[in-house]
Formats: structure tokens, sequence, C-alpha cells
């Protein structure tokens, strides 16, 4: 166990995750094929559109899909050595919420409306911990001051607090019991800007107070940036390109990554129209065969729409993008 | 919240005035005349007047009405029947246990085994649990109870000989007609259930719940089941208030002297005392029925208890939200 919390022992290791949502009438292939690893204390960045499959690798992880109708189709998620798709499910119980948790995108919907704050970030310990109810309520109060809000609103109703102050009981609710790896499904989106900046910052230091790994979902490049390690960028459930933030920001060789990298509008430069990318995101029922993206891609040729997932390819130092002229696109356009 | 309850409860009073206005009005234009029903074919228009004037059927409609609020509310006297003279609230007071006992026991069984069938199916949505539950539950709204009631009667009292086919003579008079009064009920309840159940298990909360590691049993019923009884307890109180009206079918096939009956024949034979007095009776029971629900409500759901107490304590919290 002691090696396993050391800093290079892969924490969470997800390979080749298949996940496929069916309906009577079509196969929805929402995740297809993702891999990645993630050791204590880092952070990774999944970047990607509404629909790319981001939301269901994390509930994946977590075991938590609607089943039906998703299902995972094949690959392994193995975290600290066990694969999580095998362990039994009073196993996956006691995973959840004490050593992996998941902060949800919506904080107005996420809490119970009819059970006080206090009440639902105290349960999480209760259940995790052997503890007696009175210090249950105890560590609860102490987790509503660790994100900011008096202990004294114990007591009160998800109604009477603010969409900040929900997400910030929704994040208590997720490091109640100090959890390894903490998946924050797009934690801001619903905030508005101030308030995700001190959303932001709350997470990012509770994660290094608590040597927390974490997988930021979210689709501004911004925020990654400035809170993660990695970046994995997703289209159509397939990483396109991956790497150090460093690596990605400085030479993004995937069309799709410079694209979006395209779309963010500039301080200095005086544009008219920010540059969009061209098409609409695949129709997640009928994939395109070869490079999901080509569809949409000005450098797109016959090879890239030839049957089969294209490879990886490796552009040193980890740094990994799935398109056939990725080392073209690396060489020739470096951003900056 | 005490003085939303105080506000509520006085709302009751132009209610139920309303309500003995309207069943008033009606009953006067409604054609028919109690007088000749009373004396029969034989008698002659003279003989009809005499009666009419002595019940004060003459009278214009203001002063009916007026009479009749006078004795009903301030002289607290609900008359006496035209047709054997007995007064009604000494009627209503012999009859309306019965089909109070009808309606409490039927709604307990509509509740007892309506919630829990309906949660089974939400929770095992689109499985043989689910699909047996909807099928008994399309059956339940389909058959008939007048029918029910008649096979029922046949089996269990005049093939097995176990139950009393009519009267209300002991505790076992009353199994039939409750469980035939639940029937429709259990049906409704178990729709009602699953849907608003389906609802709640999709929502954002349960997968909250769900990653925190909680047992499914827990977040089902600390956290989905509180959510749906919001709507099941006005569809409750409703079923409830309605039942306390009298099952006319059920208190007619099984011959029980209930409020139901009393009332259909009221208003056959135009005896409007009765009818009037029935109805302001029980539209005071069914107006209290409402505000219990509301109250219900505010004890289940911490929002419309604050929506309630819009008292100093919960302003100064709306302050503290804004930061």
């Amino acid at each position: 166990m002691i090696e396993k919390m050391n800093e290079d022992t892969l924490l969470l290791k997800i390979e080749n995750l298949y996940v496929e949502y069916s309906s009577e009438q079509e196969k929805v292939k929402a995740v297809n094929g993702v891999s990645f690893d993630l050791k204590a204390g880092q952070t990774l960045g999944l970047v990607g559109e509404t629909g790319a499959g981001k939301t269901s690798i994390a509930k994946a992880i977590l075991r938590i899909l609607p089943d039906p109708p998703a299902k995972i189709t094949s690959g392994e998620i193995i975290y600290e050595g066990a694969n999580l798709r095998n362990i039994p499910e009073a196993e996956m119980r006691k995973i959840r919420g004490s050593k992996i948790s998941m902060i949800f995108q919506d904080p107005m919907t996420a809490l119970n409306p009819v059970l006080t704050v206090g009440f639902q970030i105290s349960e999480t310990i209760r259940i995790h911990q052997s503890i007696s109810s009175a210090e249950a309520v105890t560590a609860g109060k102490k987790m509503l001051e660790m994100v900011g809000i008096p202990a004294s609103r114990y007591d009160d109703y998800p109604h009477q607090f603010s969409g900040g102050m929900k997400q910030r009981v929704v994040i208590a609710i997720a490091l109640a019991c100090s959890p390894s790896l903490l998946i924050a499904d797009e934690p801001t989106t619903a905030l508005d800007v101030t308030i995700q900046a001190q959303v932001l910052n709350l997470i990012h230091d509770l994660q290094v107070q608590k040597q927390m790994a974490m997988i930021l979902i979210t689709h501004d490049f911004g925020i990654v940036a400035e809170s993660c390690d990695f970046i994995a960028v997703i289209y159509a459930g397939e990483i396109v390109e991956k790497g150090t933030i460093r690596q990605v920001f400085k030479h993004p060789s995937h069309p799709y990554t410079k694209g979006l990298f395209g779309a963010i509008p500039s301080l200095t430069g005086s544009v008219e129209r920010l540059h969009n990318i061209e098409g609409s995101p695949c129709d997640p029922t009928d994939l395109p065969d070869g490079c999901k993206f080509s569809p949409r891609c000005q450098y797109a040729c016959d090879a890239c729409r030839k049957k089969g997932q294209i490879p990886m390819e490796n552009l040193g130092e980890g740094h990994m993008c799935r398109c056939l002229k990725a080392k073209e696109f690396y060489d020739s356009y470096g951003r900056r | 919240m005490q003085r939303y309850i105080i506000k509520r409860t006085l709302w009751l009073i132009p209610v139920i005035l309303g309500v003995a206005v309207l069943i008033f009005t009606i009953m006067f234009f409604v054609p028919g005349d109690p007088a000749s029903l009373i004396l029969g074919n034989t008698a002659t228009q003279e003989e009809i007047n005499t009666l009419r004037d002595s019940m004060g059927l003459n009278d214009p409609y203001i002063v009916q009405l007026g009479r009749f609020l006078k004795e009903t509310f301030l002289e607290f006297d609900l008359g006496e029947s035209y047709v054997n003279g007995i007064s009604v609230a000494e009627s209503l007071k012999e009859r309306f246990p019965r089909t109070a006992l009808i309606a409490l026991v039927s709604c307990l069984i509509q509740v007892v085994v309506g919630i829990p069938l309906g949660i089974t199916a939400a929770v095992h949505h689109n499985k043989w649990q689910d699909r047996t539950s909807v099928v008994l539950a399309m059956a339940g709204i389909s058959v008939p109870n007048f029918w029910l009631a008649q096979m029922m009667v046949l089996l269990f009292s005049f093939k097995l000989g176990w139950l009393p086919a009519f009267g209300t003579d002991s505790w076992q008079s009353y199994i039939m007609p409750c469980f035939c009064a639940a029937l429709m009920g259990i049906a409704n309840e178990l729709r009602f259930t699953r849907t608003y159940m389906l609802e709640q298990i999709r929502s954002d909360y349960v997968v909250t719940a769900r990653a925190k590691g909680l047992k499914e049993l827990l977040i089902r019923y600390r956290h989905a089941l509180p959510n749906t009884l919001i709507p099941l307890v006005t569809g409750i109180g409703g079923t409830f208030g309605a039942a306390l009206g009298g099952t006319v079918i059920i208190e007619n096939v099984f011959s029980i002297p209930g409020v139901g009956q009393y009332m259909v024949n009221a208003i056959g034979n135009r005896d409007y005392p009765v009818v009037r007095g029935s109805v302001v009776v029980l539209s005071i029971m069914f107006c209290i029925i409402m505000l219990l629900v509301d109250f219900a409500y505010a004890l289940i759901d911490p929002r419309i208890k604050a929506q309630y107490s819009a008292s100093g304590k919960s302003k100064r919290k709306a302050v503290k939200q804004v930061g």
C-alpha cells in the first residue's frame, strides 16, 4: 500500500475504455477507446465540446453511469492496482465518496432539496467512517467552514443558498472523506465568472492541502491552463491529443485542437470574427470511419477516412496526437 | 408559520359560505317540487300550494337563501328531512361514521399497497416488476367497481360464505366495501408514485447520493421518496376528501346506510334540507383535509415551509444568501 501512495506509482490507469448508450433504435457510442493515466497529486484536464463523452468517462470511473441505457462495453479502469470494472458493487460503494469522489456540473440540482446541507455533507462521512453521529456533525461543520461557509448554516436547506454557495457545498460533500482522486465535472460552468475564480481557487487550495489527484472536466482552456498539469482533448469519444499543458498549448498538433485554440478570442489582436471549426460535431450514432474529425478537417485525405482507429502518434515526451499528419502540424504550426 | 395557519383557516369561511350559497342556488333552480313529491300524484294543486306555503317554498329566492344561511351558520341548525322529519344533523351523525370508516380504511389500503408497488415499479423500470405493476394498475382502473363488488359478493358471500354480503352488523361487513372502494385508488396511487419516483431517481441529486457511496435502499427511501411525497400527499388528500362524500355504488351494492346513499336519495326526493346540510358539512370536512394537506407539505418540503413563514428569521437568511 505504501508503495502505491508513492508519487511515481499510478493512481488511476484507464485503458481502452468504451462506453455505449443503447436504446431500441440505435447505439450511441459515447466513449471510444479512451486511455490515460494519472499519478497522485496530478491534475488532468479533459477538454472537449458538449457531448464529446467527458462526463461519461467520469461516471464510468465511478460506475454511476445510468444503466440502462449506458454500458461500459470494454476497457479497464485500474485504480490503486484494482480493476474497478470487476470489483463487487459493495466494494465499489466503499470507494465512491471516500477514495474517488465527484463534483457535479449543476449545483442547483445536485443537492437534495429536502435535506439540510449539513446532513448531506455528514452523511458521506458517516457511511465511510465508523464514527458517532455527533462526531459526523462536527466533521460536517468543519467541512462547511473549510469551503468558506459559516458552520451556523449547517441546518439550512439548499434553497437558502446561492448558486456559488451550493457549489461549495457540493465540493464539501466531495471532499468530506479526503479522497485521493477528485473528478470535477465542469465545476464552474453553472457559475458566473467571479464565483468561478473563487471556486477554482478553493478546489486548488484543497487539492494541495490534501494531495489529491484531480480530473478536471471543462470546455474552458483558460481553466485548464491555470489549474492542470496535463490535458487531454476529446472529440467524439476519443482522445485526439494529450500531453502536458506546455506541450499542447505550445504545439497544438491535432487540427481539432488547433481549431479550438483558434476559437479563443484574443485580447491583443483586432479580429472581426472568431475563427470557427466548420461543420458540427458528428452524430455519435453514426460515427465516420477512420478519423472522427475528418468530415470537418480541411487537411483530411483518403488515408484519414480508411476504416479503423487512427493510431496515436508520439510527438516526444508523452505528447500524443491522433492524427496521421501530426508530425507535420507539430513542426509547421507552432502557436506563438 | 402560525400566521399562515391562521390566514388559511380564515380563508375557509368564504369558501364554505360560497359552497352553501352555490348548493342552495342549484337546488333552488333545479326543476322538481318537494311538496308535490311528498303529496304524491293524487294531490290537487291547492293542496300542493298550501304545503309549499307552510314549508316556506313560496318565498322569494333571497328570503329563502337568507333563512337557510341564518339557520345553518348562526343557529347551527341543519333542519329536518322533508321526507321523514328526522333531523339532518342526527342522520349525518349516525351515517357519517360508516362512510368515514370506509373512506379511511380504503385510503389506508391505497397508501399501504399503492405506494410500495409504485416504488417497486419505478426502481425496476422496464423489468418484470414494473410491467406487472403497470398491468395491475391498468386492470384496477378498468374494472368497474359495481361489477367487482358483485363478483366479490358472489364469491366470498355466496360461494365461500366467508363474509356477509351486506349490512353493517360486524366489522367483517366492512372488508369487501373497503377493498372495493380502494381498488381504483390503489391503481391510481401506483401510477402516480411510479411516475414521480421515476422522475426523482433520474434526478441529479440521486446521482450525487450514489457518488457518495450510499446504498440503493438509502438512496431510495432517504433521498428520493421524500421528494415524491409532495405530489402524492395532494392526491391522497383529495381522494380521502372525496371518499368522505361516500361511494354511492359501494354503499348501494353492500346496502350500507352511509352519507352517499343519503344524499343521492335526498336529491331524488328534492329533500332540500338534507342535500344542503350534507353538502355544507362535507365541504367543511373537505376544506379541513385540504388544509391539513397544505400543512403536511410544509413538514415535507423545507422550501414550502420557508414560503409560509415569511417572518424575520427567513428574511435575515435571505440577506445572508447574497454573500
